[in-house]
């Protein structure tokens, strides 16, 4: 059985803000002081729902972000990207790991910014 | 002395949620409920399946309404309502009660679901599903209990045990005959899971159901140990906390996380991160800096570990409690331990971590408190045996285990800031912070992993120094009490309320 295939993945799109700011690219520090520059507006995550919904992703409750699930198979196509998974142990966690950025398609171009993967974190035990 | 259990087969009450072990048909033809050889390692390949029907069946179980929380190489692990069940498989589950001997070597009994159409216990038969053509049969979960005691082992060398040494550094004692318990505070710890270990259960602390963030399976274990295990130093500073854990999988921090906010809790626990000496914060850092601040901006307390020698992030964020570590030695001094970060911020200037610290061990693996973890799993196994300090001298099986690091700290003071949030609701995350930095006690000895040195006052090795439960909620306490009324309280006020309650300190 295919681990990799079979498991669903998850990574982080990040809005167009309502001031026109990047987040992916914010040149200061983002911080509660600030995030309002860096928020969508409720237009914006409502459409960029709707799109992502209409690819075949799932969307989680999220923040700032939409949180997004797919099967790899439909971030490699949607996104045109190759993905490596690596399972973690002793967590089961599947890690992943695109061979370049994750290229926005038309669709989602004046909703989303960017789709990242975050990096796994390490526990400090 | 133990009771004597009867087995009954009265009427109970499914459970909300079922869980079961899905075989997709085997690639030797023959069912893995059916085989009449045993199943070991060298016939288990008979009962592997292609990769298609697995893909095939995952995807028509979830179609069907079932979550599908695993795909093992022999069975996916599913959930779904009993009814889900019943209407898939056309058949009926009920439940049975039956003898079982649980923790403590208690004979009681246990909730069991059964299938009355099959004569296998437990066995659902698919042939009547239109899952017929890849399935070739559903067992359901049994209960199993792991023989982990509620009491820590005990061990010669110095070390801390939970919840009265850690309760006693922190000085969380004095605060909880005060009342002062966390009583009515939600605390969210986003961690590798949370296991139900008899020394929660048995002292009654207040947990509610494992949520799973994005991509993490099963809810009822925790592999790695780190969740569970460091989970007691909450309970160990705030006993009556509200407590939730997000399990993360390393799948998704940022994903994970925001399940934390979208439980709306008081506070929030990291002890985790990774290092990040300079600029510049990739895209995914931005995002979890972004969902940080967002939930501070909505009033949550969000504390994270400054790292194990780490340049931590997101601990060095600006909105963050960030946690630094303080040993505390036998006769009860403290030190700075070299097991813990402390520098200044390149990627946030003027920031310093950490702000305030916890109790943590020394180098070499800052072994230092005896913490309960899922017997068998990741920590259980890899801290065993050995010689303290290069081992926790425990044995791999027993549901203990001796670690800390700043991953300690954090939740001692998550619990720390339960208190004062259950004394003061309205305080802010940043009124919250700038009490623990007033109300800690100085360290001044010792060095932080970075090189710097406890001085006193403030300093990088420490920040304020050591966390005090007690007086910081004593200071929130009044500071409640006297900011209550319409009137302003003056600046002089102020400062007299802070005299009488740091100069009690002192």
């Amino acid at each position: 059985m295919d681990e990799g295939i079979s498991s669903m993945v998850s990574a982080e799109a990040i809005l167009r803000s309502k001031s026109g700011r990047s987040l992916a690219r914010a040149d200061v520090a983002v911080t509660a002081e600030n995030i309002e520059e860096f928020t969508p507006a409720a237009a914006t995550i409502a459409e960029a729902t709707r799109c992502l919904q209409e690819l075949g992703f799932a969307i989680e409750p999220s923040g700032v972000t939409l949180t997004i699930l797919g099967k790899p198979a439909l971030f490699e196509e949607v996104f045109r990207v190759k993905l490596s998974l690596k399972k973690d142990e002793p967590t089961g966690g599947i890690t992943v790991h695109p061979d370049g950025e994750l290229a926005i398609p038309d669709s989602l171009r004046d909703v989303v910014e960017e789709v990242v993967f975050p990096e796994p974190p390490e526990f400090f035990p | 002395m133990a009771k004597k259990a009867k087995s009954t087969k009265d009427v109970l009450t499914v459970p909300e949620l079922v869980y079961a072990e899905v075989s997709v048909r085997s690639v030797g033809g023959v069912s893995l409920f059916e085989t009449p050889g045993l199943i070991t390692s060298e016939t288990v390949p008979n009962f592997y399946s292609e990769s298609q029907l697995v893909n095939s069946a995952v995807e028509r179980l979830r179609t069907e309404g079932f979550e599908v929380l695993q795909v093992g190489q022999t069975t996916i692990t599913i959930a779904a309502p009993a009814e889900v069940y019943e209407r898939v498989f056309k058949t009926k589950i009920a439940a049975e009660e039956r003898e079982a001997i649980k923790e403590f070597g208690e004979v009681t009994t246990a909730t069991f679901l059964e299938c009355p159409d099959t004569a296998i216990p437990g066995l659902i038969e698919p042939s009547k599903s239109p899952l017929a053509d890849v399935l070739e049969g559903v067992a359901l979960s049994e209960p199993v209990y792991y023989f982990a005691s509620a009491f820590p082992p005990p061990k010669a060398y110095w070390h801390l045990d939970v919840p009265a040494d850690v309760s006693l550094g922190m000085n969380a004692d004095r605060a909880h005959r005060f009342g002062f318990t966390g009583r009515g505070v939600k605390v969210v710890m986003v961690d590798s899971g949370w296991y139900r270990h008899p020394y929660f259960i048995r002292r009654g602390y207040r947990a509610s159901s494992v949520v799973l963030g994005p991509g993490a399976t099963n809810p009822s274990h925790d592999e790695h140990g780190h969740g569970t295990g460091e989970s007691a130093n909450v309970f160990a500073v705030a006993p009556d906390a509200k407590f939730t854990m997000v399990k993360i999988n390393f799948v998704n921090s940022v994903g994970a996380f925001n399940a934390a906010v979208a439980l709306h809790p008081d506070i929030i626990s990291c002890s985790w991160g990774m290092s990040k000496k300079n600029l510049p914060l990739s895209a995914a850092n931005q995002a979890l800096a972004a969902a940080i601040a967002n939930a501070v901006k909505h009033g949550i307390i969000v504390i994270f570990s400054a790292g194990n020698c780490h340049w931590g992030f997101p601990g060095q964020h600006p909105d963050v409690i960030s946690a630094g570590g303080v040993y505390m030695h036998a006769d009860g001094s403290f030190e700075a331990t070299q097991y813990a970060s402390g520098f200044a911020s390149n990627i946030y200037p003027g920031r310093k971590v950490p702000d305030v610290c916890g109790l943590v061990g020394l180098p070499p693996k800052a072994q230092y408190i005896m913490l309960p973890v899922e017997p068998k799993d990741y920590l259980d196994t890899s801290l065993s045996g050995g010689s303290h300090p290069s081992g926790d001298e425990t044995v791999a099986d027993d549901g203990w285990a001796a670690f800390s690091g700043t991953s300690a700290a954090a939740p001692q003071l998550a619990g720390i800031c339960a208190l004062m949030k259950q004394v003061c609701r309205r305080l802010t995350p940043a009124q919250v912070r700038d009490i623990l930095k007033k109300t800690a006690r100085d360290v001044t000895k010792g060095k932080c992993c970075h090189g710097h040195s406890g001085t006193p006052g403030a300093d990088l090795a420490t920040g304020h120094g050591l966390a005090d439960a007690y007086y910081a909620a004593a200071y929130a306490w009044f500071l409640c009490i006297i900011t209550r009324t319409e009137e302003k309280v003056t600046e002089e006020e102020m400062q007299t309320m802070e005299d009488i309650i740091l100069k009690t300190k002192e």
